[in-house]
């Protein structure tokens, strides 16, 4: 793990600011995107996600700061990071007219590709992404997740290092939605750095390796995702689980063993969110103490908190005015 | 009725607030002050100074409102269609009433406010003289009826067609009918008649139904009402008909609004001349080539300019344009015999005709597809420049010409001689030049307007230039006029003067606006990709 954090990131961005007009977009902003990873990048409505990725994928300049891609940059290096990312964006940005084939092999033109290697790279996305059997379908008759696939086939044919993707979820059938995310995880397998944009909070927790939350062009958190979920400051939580509930009931024993701070029942089934000070105890003494009260435990489960949480945490509330 | 009046209000709230239509308002002020000037130069010289400054101002007013009918009223319902939000008023309890009466009525309150601005000034051309309150009013009439008319056949179209682009088509021709087709009717009538028999059926009721046409043609009237010593009543056989049809219209819109409403426009371009290939089952264009080095180019030709197969179909055409017309030339003058001559003219005339034609539509959508379906920004992250992706789409639609020059080849190859002809005039006169670099000023505007308005790129530039003519001809009139007074330049210094300084002067001014445009093009083009939602 230490050496991949050793090399230099795939996407960095410095102190970025952007503003329409009035409006102030992002502040300030900075993070950093290892390579092989896939980074997750959340924030409610406005916060400024489709404008970092705008800018990142060279379509604004930033205004102020800097952002740098495989170590180029975005304003003064254009070209060179177009060829090395693919962008896909949060509407559906296609040419409804064309067949799968066609759109497919159009990019691949214009991306100065040749026709033998169009063939195999076309051939090779279609298979990816499960449309092999729709290639001389017209775009404008495919669903939408079809379409979405179409979407990511078109920014895997030039071969990009990196894939900005911008709410490729939203709007996907809890289906569509799964077999976006298991292709997503093959791309990265295959050596691929993503950042991807998304309102889905759950499926990120479970796919991204880190993550970046803004909140009114400021970012919030950035950093590996198990750091955001597992609270390790000075208040752990740990669930105690029994095997059956007791009686009487424990909370009251379970508040009084040394350096418990507070017990609150998980509701419908005979559990307990148990956090302590650190200062005072540490995990294996109060599981000795849950034992020694007797109780027939189930398990003793650190209490990693939901994506969903640390997002409220973390995100004010209401939209930006 | 409540639904009609919160669709007005919005429209007019929208209006408002909009900064364009106040600029157009504004900018409609400049020619009735260039018309004031005029009156007031014409005035030492003719006389009538308000019959000068109210003769223009009547025609212009009458060629805005036809470019209103093509670019404006024709998409009052299927932008709402286009945009998939019919479906949704419906269900709000919109009815097709109130859906007309709102959007319709609106767009026609809208293009009377915009004209409204002149009415001051226009009824200063009574106190200025050679023009009297009845003819002024007998003109605003006139304009009237036939907005009201053209506002009924966009929205009929509107309604009946699917997309934008057809109802405005339907709009052209129809208006170009009413136009048109009363002084054709009568062409063709004067043709025909010395070649029956004095007392054959025809001869007892056709004059009457082309006068009758005659006398209900708007333009016959606006320049019958504008005559010297009209004293006629402002109210006409026109008026009456125009007022009547548009009702009528109007309620045939209303009655197949449910008819043509009934499905839901898929929102998405269409793919024109698709085949089902039944025996590999692959869905192909027909002549279809794979996409060329030039990608961008090959998009343009195939999907916007017709590819292929479509240039052989508009080669045809051409063809049986001509074809078409040497027949009823040959049908019109039987004993005349048919020359080479007269056979290359035509074809070069069509022709060039089609090209320019051709070249203004294929302007308005050749940026304004890449926005409408906002596939700009996907573009845009190709790794080319700006003027790569501009200079490939300008190929692939200059590609799509082809049948058109090639047409044009063909009957300079019939007649050499022709082609001989307009190389000299077009080398040896610089005044060939300026209609040259203005049709390309011209189309430069068309794709510039077509990033900035959602519809109607092509009526608006066309009545942009005409206002522009309108200015420079009013202009360059009272620029003669002052000259003459001060008696200007003579001799062969002047005919240099004329014959090639202005005309270069002209030239370079055009092309350094064609240059500027560009940028424009470019920058504009960054901005919507960049704000594409």
């Amino acid at each position: 793990m230490n050496d991949v954090f050793e090399t230099p990131p795939v996407l960095e961005v410095q102190h970025l600011s952007y503003s329409f007009r009035k409006h102030r977009a992002l502040l300030d902003v900075n993070f950093q995107v290892q390579p092989q990873s896939l980074h997750g990048f959340v924030g409610p409505n406005g916060a400024g996600k489709t404008t970092t990725l705008k800018v990142i994928c060279t379509l604004l300049q930033p205004q102020a700061g800097n952002v740098r891609v495989f170590g180029l940059d975005v304003v003064h290096d254009v070209k060179e990071v177009r060829r090395r990312i693919g962008f896909m964006p949060d509407h559906f940005s296609m040419y409804r007219q064309m067949t799968v084939f066609e759109y497919l092999d159009f990019f691949g033109a214009a991306y100065g590709l040749s026709q033998v290697e169009r063939d195999r790279i076309i051939t090779d996305v279609l298979t990816l992404t499960d449309m092999d059997g729709r290639k001389d379908d017209l775009i404008n008759g495919l669903s939408r997740g079809m379409q979405q696939r179409v979407s990511l086939a078109r920014v895997l044919v030039n071969d990009p290092d990196l894939l900005l993707l911008d709410e490729p979820a939203s709007g996907l059938d809890p289906r569509a939605r799964i077999e976006l995310m298991e292709i997503l995880q093959e791309l990265r397998k295959m050596g691929k750095t993503i950042f991807i944009s998304s309102h889905i909070l759950s499926e990120l927790a479970e796919l991204c390796d880190s993550v970046t939350i803004i909140d009114r062009g400021l970012i919030k958190y950035s950093g590996p995702m198990d750091d955001l979920l597992t609270d390790t400051e000075e208040h752990p939580a740990y669930v105690l689980t029994l095997r059956e509930a007791v009686d009487p009931d424990p909370q009251e024993q379970l508040q009084a063993l040394a350096g418990v701070l507070r017990v609150e029942e998980v509701e419908g089934k005979p559990a307990w969110s148990i956090s302590f000070d650190r200062a005072m105890t540490d995990t294996n003494n109060l599981l000795r103490g849950v034992l020694d009260l007797g109780l027939p435990v189930a398990s003793f489960t650190e209490d990693r908190k939901h994506l969903n949480q640390a997002f409220m945490d973390l995100t004010e509330r209401g939209v930006r005015t | 009725m409540r639904a009609t009046l919160a669709l007005l209000t919005r429209s007019l709230r929208d209006d408002a607030l909009r900064l364009r239509a106040h600029l157009a308002r504004f900018f409609l002020l400049f020619p009735c002050l260039f018309c004031l000037n005029l009156a007031s130069n014409f005035d030492q010289v003719f006389g009538a100074p308000g019959r000068y400054f109210f003769y223009p101002m009547a025609f212009l007013n009458f060629a805005l409102i036809s470019l209103a009918g093509i670019g404006y009223f024709s998409s009052a319902i299927t932008e709402e269609k286009e945009e998939m939000t019919l479906g949704l008023l419906r269900m709000a309890g919109v009815g097709p009433l109130s859906l007309l009466l709102g959007k319709g009525a609106m767009r026609l309150i809208t293009a009377a406010l915009i004209l409204s601005v002149q009415f001051p000034f226009t009824f200063l051309a009574v106190t200025l003289g050679g023009i009297t309150q009845n003819q002024v009013i007998a003109a605003y009439l006139t304009l009237m009826s036939y907005m009201l008319l053209v506002s009924s056949i966009a929205l009929f179209f509107s309604v009946a067609c699917r997309r934008t682009g057809r109802a405005a088509f339907n709009t052209t021709v129809l208006i170009a009918l009413l136009l048109f087709g009363p002084t054709l009717l009568s062409g063709i009538w004067l043709l025909l008649s010395g070649t029956m028999a004095p007392n054959s059926y025809l001869h007892g009721w056709a004059p009457t139904v082309l006068t009758w046409l005659s006398d209900a043609s708007a333009f016959n009237r606006l320049t019958v009402v504008l005559s010297s010593g009209f004293m006629g009543s402002p109210l006409s056989l026109q008026v009456i008909v125009h007022t009547v049809a548009a009702v009528l219209i109007f309620g045939v819109a209303w009655l197949t609004f449910d008819y043509f409403t009934r499905e839901q426009v898929t929102a998405g371009p269409k793919r024109s001349f698709t085949i089902a290939n039944v025996f590999s089952k692959r869905r192909r264009r027909i002549g279809m080539s794979r996409t060329w080095r030039h990608a961008i180019a090959w998009k343009d030709f195939y999907f916007l300019a017709g590819g292929r197969w479509m240039s052989v179909v508009k080669f045809l055409t051409y063809l049986a344009v001509c074809g078409g017309l040497l027949g009823i030339s040959k049908a019109l003058n039987p004993h005349s015999t048919l020359r080479l001559e007269e056979v290359a003219g035509l074809l070069v005339m069509v022709s060039f005709v089609g090209f320019c034609l051709e070249a203004s539509l294929l302007a308005a959508r050749l940026y304004r597809e890449e926005t409408r379906w906002n596939t700009l920004s996907t573009l845009m992250m190709l790794p080319i420049t700006v003027p790569q992706i501009a200079y490939q789409k300008l190929g692939g639609c200059l590609l799509g010409l082809l049948p058109a020059t090639a047409a044009f080849g063909l009957g300079i190859l019939c007649r050499p001689q022709i082609g001989g002809e307009l190389a000299k005039d077009i080398i040896t006169e610089p005044w060939q030049w300026v209609w040259i670099v203005h049709l390309i000023l011209f189309w430069h505007v068309v794709a510039f307007v077509s990033l900035k308005v959602k519809w109607g790129a092509l009526p608006l530039t066309i009545g942009i230039f005409l206002v522009g003519y309108f200015m420079v001809s009013i202009g360059t009139s009272i620029f003669f006029a002052m000259t003459i007074g001060i008696g200007g330049p003579s001799g062969a210094g002047a005919e240099a003067f004329f014959r090639y300084l202005v005309p270069i002067a002209i030239v370079f001014a055009h092309l350094i606006a064609a240059a500027g445009l560009q940028r424009a093009i470019g920058r504009q083009l960054q901005i919507q990709a960049a704000n594409t939602p």
